[in-house]
């Protein structure tokens, strides 16, 4: 081991714990509020699924660093400031409850209306059909493609360097740097190396998960 | 038969027992955008009345009985049941549901759920009937309709003649007074047919007010107490099952049962 990998992975490690973090925490709510969203965008009101449908649009339409930008640099403008966690975190559940909205009310529509005609029929209200007709059979439908939007999710956190969250990008990139500055050597390859591991170890099985989901799905 | 319908019995006739229509349909007209399918439609089914509507494709039969139940907001008309307006504002369209059964061409099976949970799924949400009364229930009914042995299963385990024998069995649950069939034989193969008809005969026999769209000539000839030849968005002739199918006045009539019967 060479002296400088102590300290080195000490620093990335608490990267990495900054990184889990924001991934943990966008995924909750990008879910939960996405989820909530994506029911509104199935209501019989229209204006309702209007409003809903604007905000799903733009947060889904920008790149997520646009919208990291924006946050960050733009709000304080106007007196918003965040920190740079805090900033990330918003700008990824934007962008992650839009999709998992869509995700949502694709798997609402998917269900054949004949469904929804069979439970009115038995004199079903709207909320009922819902709840025991078309909500089970649409969250079997949900899973695949939400596991999937959850590992982009966390690969999209590591977007949070460019507003110098120190995250285990931000982190390993300033070791090498300095490593640089003092011994003239790079160690790009193992601490890159490492942080392209570290994603993978946590993509893969998510990824592995959502194929399995979907086979057993049709 | 155009006269309004009441519920108060005039004085002078208190003796007199007045049978309210178990369904009245007053000049329903139903649009959807600007096409105009149903052209002022008016309709009287009686209690243990089997009427049967026959009619080319796109004619509005669907439309028609996807009215009686309102699943189709009506442009304009009046639909009643048993005497009561259900085009007022203010009327529980979800506990008029409950009284009219309906049965689809599809089946529209719930496929999460076993046959036996497809049968007490209204039962048990909307009557709160307990789920012990409400089993016991739904497997008198699925005995009855041959299919005892199978109240485990799956929609996606059962033929299309079993599905549709559950969905029958599943509209019965709700005890409704009237019910109504739309092309229910028409997604089976031929085999599967006659199973699904003798359930429809036994109903029929039992006093069941029918409302069946079919295309199958036999069953509205053996159990039909009208038919009802429904084009172009109107009732173009009705009469006696065999009357009409022997000798139909209309030209229209006459040219689609040549189609039909070939
Ligand atoms: N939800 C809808 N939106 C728009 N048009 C519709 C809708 N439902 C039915 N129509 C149209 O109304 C007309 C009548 O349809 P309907 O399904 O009532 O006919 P049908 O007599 O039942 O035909 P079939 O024998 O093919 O079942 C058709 O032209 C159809 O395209
Ligand atoms: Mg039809």
């Amino acid at each position: 081991m060479p002296a400088w990998a102590g300290p080195v992975t000490r620093y990335v490690a608490e990267g990495l714990l900054t990184t889990v973090t924001l991934a943990a925490v966008s995924v909750v709510v990008s879910v939960l509020l996405g989820t909530a969203l994506g029911a509104l965008l199935t209501l019989p009101s229209r204006p309702v699924r209007i409003v809903v449908r604007a905000h799903v649009e733009i947060w889904r339409g920008l790149p997520i660093i646009v919208t990291l930008f924006f946050i960050f640099f733009v709000l304080p403008v106007i007196g918003l400031g965040f920190g740079t966690f805090v900033a990330a975190a918003i700008g990824l559940c934007l962008w992650g409850s839009a999709n998992v909205a869509e995700i949502v009310r694709g798997a609402v529509q998917s269900v054949p209306r004949g469904q929804a005609d069979a439970a009115a029929a038995l004199g079903f209200p709207w909320p009922g059909r819902m709840r025991h007709v078309i909500f089970p059979q649409a969250a079997r439908r949900v899973l695949p493609p939400l596991v999937g939007l959850v590992v982009n999710l966390v690969q999209q956190t590591s977007l949070a360097a460019v507003i110098g969250l120190l995250d285990v990008l931000q982190a390993s990139q300033r070791s090498i740097e300095r490593l640089t500055l003092s011994s003239g050597e790079t160690h790009a390859v193992p601490i890159l190396g490492s942080v392209l591991a570290v994603f993978f170890v946590i993509c893969l099985p998510l990824t592995i998960l959502s194929r399995r989901l979907e086979r057993r799905l049709h | 038969m155009n006269e309004p319908l009441t519920a108060d019995v005039p004085a002078a006739d208190k003796n007199a027992v007045i049978e309210l229509p178990v369904i009245e349909l007053r000049g329903v007209r139903k649009s959807f955008g600007g096409l105009e399918v149903l052209k002022g439609v008016d309709l009287t089914v009686t209690r243990g009345e089997v009427v049967v509507i026959i009619g080319p494709s796109g004619g509005g039969k669907s439309t028609l009985l996807r009215c009686v139940n309102l699943l189709e907001p009506i442009t304009a008309g009046k639909v009643f049941l048993e005497g009561r307006d259900l085009t007022e504002p203010g009327v529980d369209l979800n506990e008029v549901r409950r009284q009219i059964g309906m049965v689809f061409q599809q089946f529209n099976l719930f496929p999460h759920l076993t046959a036996l949970d497809n049968l007490t799924l209204a039962p048990r949400r909307l009557l709160r009937t307990p789920r012990t009364e409400a089993e016991q229930a739904a497997r008198e009914l699925l005995d009855r309709v041959g299919l005892a042995d199978k109240a485990g299963s799956h929609p996606g385990q059962l033929s299309g003649g079993q599905q549709q024998r559950v969905a029958i069995a599943r509209a019965l649950m709700m005890a409704p007074h009237v019910m109504l069939f739309d092309e229910v034989t028409s997604a089976l193969d031929p085999e599967l047919v006659s199973e699904v008809l003798d359930v429809m005969r036994d109903l029929a026999r039992s006093g069941m007010t029918m409302l069946c769209v079919t295309h199958e000539m036999g069953f509205a000839r053996e159990l039909g107490d009208r038919l009802v030849f429904v084009d172009g968005g109107v009732i173009a002739e009705q009469g006696r099952p065999a009357d009409v199918l022997d000798e139909p006045s209309g030209e229209r009539t006459r040219q689609f049962l040549r189609k039909v019967l070939r």
